[in-house]
């Protein structure tokens, strides 16, 4: 069985289209990296003396920043810009949290007792509560903000693009070489080969994941200087400049604790999809019809939702299953949102990672079963 | 050992490709003649448990093989009559991939890979990648993966079709080699493959089996059919409208013919010793039996 999956995960890594495309990828990130490289600059030290209540006076020293066109204008660095703003949304993130506890509740007020809808407020409330006011501090988190950035915004591509090429001639090229016929009348061939197949798929994904996950770290590091701020509150989580992408997010968490579930969920989504291509490989004598299909089930639901924002029913459901989604992490739990499953509300990271769990397992089984029937008759 | 084959058929959409189709092999090899199209290669995938028949059992020792499932595949070696391979792949990962498919232990499967390799005369090539190889020696590598694990059900498809006189000689040594406690198989259409190694000889053609004997027994039947002649240019059109002309060589004294047929076809006809060509000729050569 160690040998199987040692071949099998030969057969994947030594494509050289593997290897072109992840030094294309790599390169890319270089270039997005590179093209705002003036955001890679360590402010821990001017954001330190903010890093307590901010007061009337700090905001009155803001608006003179902002009004004063000699220092506030477009050659502004972006890290004194995401600081002034830092201490400006101070004000209506506090207000904002207190709106939606208002509005809540308003709307607990206005269900039944007991209906899904008054558990489902109910349970944002209880959330809300837990996670408390903002505090009303200015934290430093931006190397960290630009790392989960990545992950959400360039990971998906890596990982989609290294799972597509890695993975969509699993099966179809055993077809469309007629390896299946020594496959599959070899003892293990229905068996544990595919085992072995679906081991290496996943060791493969995880590692493209691993390497990336690293490399985005150390690049990290090395441009900030440091990782400060993962004890920080998520909330407070921006880059420069920037909105605060998990300023209404039910969950308390803090920016580390994020990072880790970003990373966990992202590993999970990626090897969903990883075996996803490799139940479509099973059904498929052409490598490319495979990567095809493949790419647009998780480029198809991104592009009409994310990119065009279409908001028709069918695309915004087909979106919240997404494999895309579940990589991208952020959209699972930046906002409270729950499925009604028999009047109990599951709160939608659980509800979309359960739904995956479920689908993967019938992929694989699918797999399976579709190679053990196989007929040879090309 | 023995196989039983019982009552297969095969429909593909609108064909049966083997139709009612019996046989019984014991140990030793089987050579399989069929002209192209005959189902030879059809057959030989539901043997090797590639392809589901339509209709009847394949029992070995009794057993159904689809009962026996990874048991019975444990027992096979099979070649394919196009065979894949992995070209990024030398010729030694290739058969050590072979042999962890077919559940053998890496220590064993070193040692027994450098004997195949040595078997099919390729040890000179063993680290060199599959993509270098010529026809020819692709095929040896076919052979060589069937052998890896000392099968005692060997189904061979075509095996010497690409392989130049040296090679199919040492390819019949290497049949004649293998212990007899096994079943082989082997399909050709190069009858001199299966000349002097073959038990006995399946004739199949439309998907049925036509004879089933060994050979001498075959030949003996054609014996005083077979005649020899030399004609000229002018007798050749009406001799080949009225009998199986097989050989035709043509010389400075006139043509010299080889004629199938029950009775003499000309004066001049003398009898010839029956060959495995002439029994292709025999039994496949509809066309010109008219
Ligand atoms: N996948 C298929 N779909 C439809 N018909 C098929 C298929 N495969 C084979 N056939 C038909 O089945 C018959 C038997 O084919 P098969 O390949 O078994 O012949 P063969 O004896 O191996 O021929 P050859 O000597 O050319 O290899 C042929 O008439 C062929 O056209
Ligand atoms: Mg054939």
């Amino acid at each position: 069985m160690m040998d199987l999956l040692k071949h099998e995960l030969f057969k994947i890594i030594s494509r050289k289209s593997v290897l072109i495309v992840a030094v294309l990828l790599l390169l890319t990130y270089g270039l997005f990296i590179a093209s705002r490289s003036d955001h890679y600059h360590n402010a821990s030290q001017e954001y330190k003396p903010y890093e307590r209540v901010i007061t009337e006076a700090d905001r009155e020293m803001v608006l003179k920043v902002f009004e004063d066109e000699e220092r506030y204008n477009k050659d502004t660095p972006p890290s004194e810009r995401g600081l002034l703003q830092d201490i400006w949304d101070i004000q209506s993130m506090q207000a904002g949290y207190e709106r939606q506890l208002e509005e809540i509740r308003a709307q607990l007020d206005r269900s039944v007792l007991g209906s899904y809808e008054y558990k489902q407020h109910a349970l944002h409330e209880q959330l809300l509560l837990e996670k408390g006011p903002p505090s009303g501090q200015v934290y430093y988190n931006k190397p960290w903000a630009y790392m989960i950035d990545m992950i959400d915004q360039f990971g998906v591509a890596f990982m989609g693009a290294m799972i597509l090429i890695g993975l969509a001639s699993l099966y179809s090229e055993e077809y469309s070489t007629g390896m299946d016929s020594l496959l599959l009348s070899s003892r293990k061939g229905k068996g544990k080969l595919i085992t072995a197949k679906c081991c290496a798929a996943i060791i493969y994904t995880s590692s493209c994941c691993f390497l990336f996950a690293l490399i985005n770290i150390v690049v990290h590091a090395l441009l900030f200087g440091n990782l400060d701020g993962a004890n920080t509150p998520l909330y407070s989580l921006s880059k420069y400049g920037d909105s605060h992408p998990f300023g209404t997010s039910p969950y308390s968490l803090m920016v580390g604790q994020y990072y880790a579930i970003q990373l966990g969920v992202h590993l999970v989504g990626s090897v969903a999809f990883g075996l996803a291509v490799m139940f479509i490989s099973s059904l498929s004598a052409s490598s490319f019809v495979t990567l095809f299909v493949s790419g647009c089930i998780l480029g198809v639901p991104y592009l009409l939702n994310d990119l065009f924002n279409m908001q028709i029913q069918v695309i915004e459901w087909l979106s919240f299953y997404s494999y895309s989604q579940l990589m991208r992490v952020t959209r699972l739990f930046n906002y409270f949102q729950t499925v009604n499953l028999g009047n109990i509300p599951v709160l939608y990271p659980v509800a979309a990672l359960s739904v995956i769990t479920v689908v993967t397992g019938l992929l694989v089984w699918g797999t399976r079963l579709v190679f053990r029937k196989h007929q040879v008759s090309a | 050992m023995k196989l039983t084959i019982q009552d297969i058929s095969k429909q593909y959409k609108d064909k049966w490709a083997i139709s009612h189709f019996s046989a019984e092999l014991n140990n030793g090899v089987y050579g399989l003649l069929g002209p192209n199209g005959a189902g030879k290669t059809t057959l030989m995938r539901m043997l090797a448990d590639i392809l589901q028949p339509t209709a009847g059992n394949i029992l070995l020792d009794g057993e159904d093989i689809r009962t026996m499932g990874d048991g019975y595949r444990d027992l096979l070696g099979y070649l394919p009559q196009h065979c894949g391979f992995y070209k990024q792949f030398t010729a030694h990962r290739f058969l050590m991939y072979i042999a962890s498919l077919k559940g053998q232990e890496k220590k064993y499967a070193l040692a027994k890979v450098d004997e195949m390799l040595h078997l099919v005369g390729l040890a000179d090539h063993a680290n060199r990648k599959i993509k270098s190889f010529s026809g020819g020696m692709r095929r040896r590598l076919g052979i060589a993966q069937a052998l890896l694990n000392d099968p005692k059900v060997l189904i061979l498809d075509e095996p010497t079709a690409g392989l130049d006189p040296k090679e199919r000689i040492r390819f019949r040594n290497i049949l004649s080699e293998l212990s007899g406690d096994r079943i082989v198989l082997l399909s050709t259409h190069i009858v001199s493959d299966i000349e002097y190694v073959a038990k006995e000889v399946l004739l199949m053609n439309e998907g049925q089996l036509l004879k089933q004997d060994r050979l001498v027994t075959l030949l003996e039947q054609l014996k005083g059919m077979v005649w020899k002649a030399m004609i000229d240019e002018s007798q050749l059109s009406s001799l080949k409208r009225h009998y199986k002309v097989g050989n035709i060589l043509r010389q400075p004294s006139g043509i010299e013919v080889r004629i199938l047929s029950k009775e003499q076809p000309l004066p001049s006809a003398r009898t010839e010793t029956p060959g495995l060509e002439d029994l292709y000729l025999y039994y496949f050569n509809e066309e010109l039996a008219e």
